[in-house]
């Protein structure tokens, strides 16, 4: 028998994908955990159940299925690393094409200058014009009071839905109140359009005066006025639902503005 | 019943241990006569990997509740029977390399079987962080991020990770 052959690791790497990811077909998904426990495992494996990185190794739609996960979450970082770093990490994996880039763009630049200077010489500097460029969003400060979503040992009654809380169409500076027992750390919150997210974005959750605030900066001129869902969760399955109405209106809505 | 409560050697399989190995008995056939093409022999060795685990349960003090996932240690327990069985039979060697030669580019079939005996112990005797971390480098996430994933240093992550490997690597007779 052939003992000792050399391996490297790209190689186990790439083998060990493709050998996880058809070697165990389980059509049935006999023993599967739930797709949000997977979920949870991918984004929070501190927290996550040994189990289910047991099941992982002799299951291909599971792993599968984790694989999308931690592709999603790698996206996410990614989206959050700023641009210096990508490029920063850009010059070290494909250095050659990166200097190359590099001196293109210096040798772009000189040119230009030179071509500049040397056909009409150096022009004095223009005054600054008000009105030019972009304006900057003002964000108006508002708290959004989520306290009365406490979950509750009482049964809900079937049928029964939240009122919709108004938000005036503007962009907000909001400070999201939590409910009694929320836990300080990362959350998603989103705005939903008929069950489709329009908007997205991880907070971090402070403790602040007693209470768990999540500051996130939202332009809701950009939505046109209706209901929608404002929805709070965590990896860990904690998850909140406000249905909330974006207005046009001139009168004040009825959270509190600051 | 796919399964024998008492497996070729006569040793008695624990009734919990059965049940898992029940539910599992299709799956794992039907790989195992992928790999050897002969699904009795993967019966046989599935038997025999189930009255392993209930031995190693009747000796453990918190019997089978100290078993994370059952269906998954027994599984894992055929694997490696399988691994060892192609490894010191050549007949099922030969059987187990024409099994391997499919879309396997320059790596030749032998080696390949070496990676799979490789994956198989390290995702069997490691414990679920390095799993973990190894599925994330299987993804392409870099030791920067695994270690903030895990609470730890880049450094760290991939030292744990390569002792591991390096470790399983000398147990199972593979260089790297």
């Amino acid at each position: 028998m052939n003992r000792s052959p050399q391996i490297d690791g790209a190689q186990l790497l790439k083998f060990g994908k493709r050998y996880l990811s058809e070697a165990f077909p389980n059509p049935d998904r006999i023993g599967c955990p739930p797709e949000n426990v997977l979920r949870a495992s991918a984004f929070s494996p501190l927290t996550a159940d040994p189990a289910v990185s047991e099941h992982l190794t002799c299951c291909s739609p599971c792993f599968n299925c984790y694989m999308a996960f931690l592709t999603e979450l790698q996206e996410e970082l990614r989206q959050k690393r700023p641009f210096w770093k990508e490029v920063l990490t850009w010059s070290k994996t494909v250095p050659l094409r990166a200097a190359t880039v590099a001196v293109a763009a210096i040798v772009l630049t000189v040119g230009a200058y030179l071509a500049v200077f040397n056909s009409q010489g150096p022009r004095p500097p223009l005054p600054p014009q008000p009105g030019t460029g972009p304006a900057p969003i003002a964000y108006s400060p508002f708290i959004f009071d989520l306290r009365e979503l406490s979950p509750t040992r009482a049964p809900t009654v079937k049928g029964h839905q939240a009122r919709a809380v108004d938000l005036p169409r503007k962009p907000l500076d909001m400070s999201v109140v939590l409910p009694i027992g929320s836990e300080e750390g990362a959350y998603q919150v989103s705005l939903k359009a008929k069950g489709t997210t329009v908007w997205t974005e991880r907070a971090q959750a402070h403790l602040v005066e007693h209470n768990i605030i999540l500051q996130v900066k939202l332009d809701l001129a950009k939505f046109p006025p209706g209901i929608y869902a404002f929805e709070v969760e965590t990896a860990s399955g904690f998850f909140l639902r406000q249905p909330v109405a974006i207005q046009n209106s001139t009168a004040p809505p009825e959270g509190k503005q600051q | 019943m796919l399964i024998n409560a008492v497996d070729r050697l006569g040793r008695r399989i624990d009734p919990a241990v059965l049940a898992a190995a029940e539910e599992i008995a299709p799956r794992a056939v039907q790989y195992g006569e992928k790999l050897l093409r002969d699904s009795a022999l993967a019966t046989t060795l599935l038997e025999e990997s189930a009255a392993t685990v209930s031995r190693a349960i009747a000796l453990r003090r918190d019997g089978v509740a100290g078993i994370r996932n059952l269906q998954a240690y027994v599984f894992r327990a055929f694997l490696r029977r399988i691994n060892r069985a192609r490894r010191k039979d050549p007949l099922l060697a030969s059987v187990a390399d024409a099994q391997f030669t499919v879309d396997t580019g320059p790596v030749a079939a032998s080696e390949e079987f070496e990676l799979k005996v490789l994956v198989d112990e390290l995702l069997t005797r490691c414990d679920p962080v390095v799993r973990d971390m190894f599925y994330r480098r299987m993804q392409g996430f870099s030791w920067k991020e695994i270690g903030r994933a895990h609470g730890t240093s880049a450094h760290a992550a991939e030292s744990r990770f390569s002792q591991a490997l390096r470790r399983i690597s000398k147990k199972v007779g593979i260089q790297r």
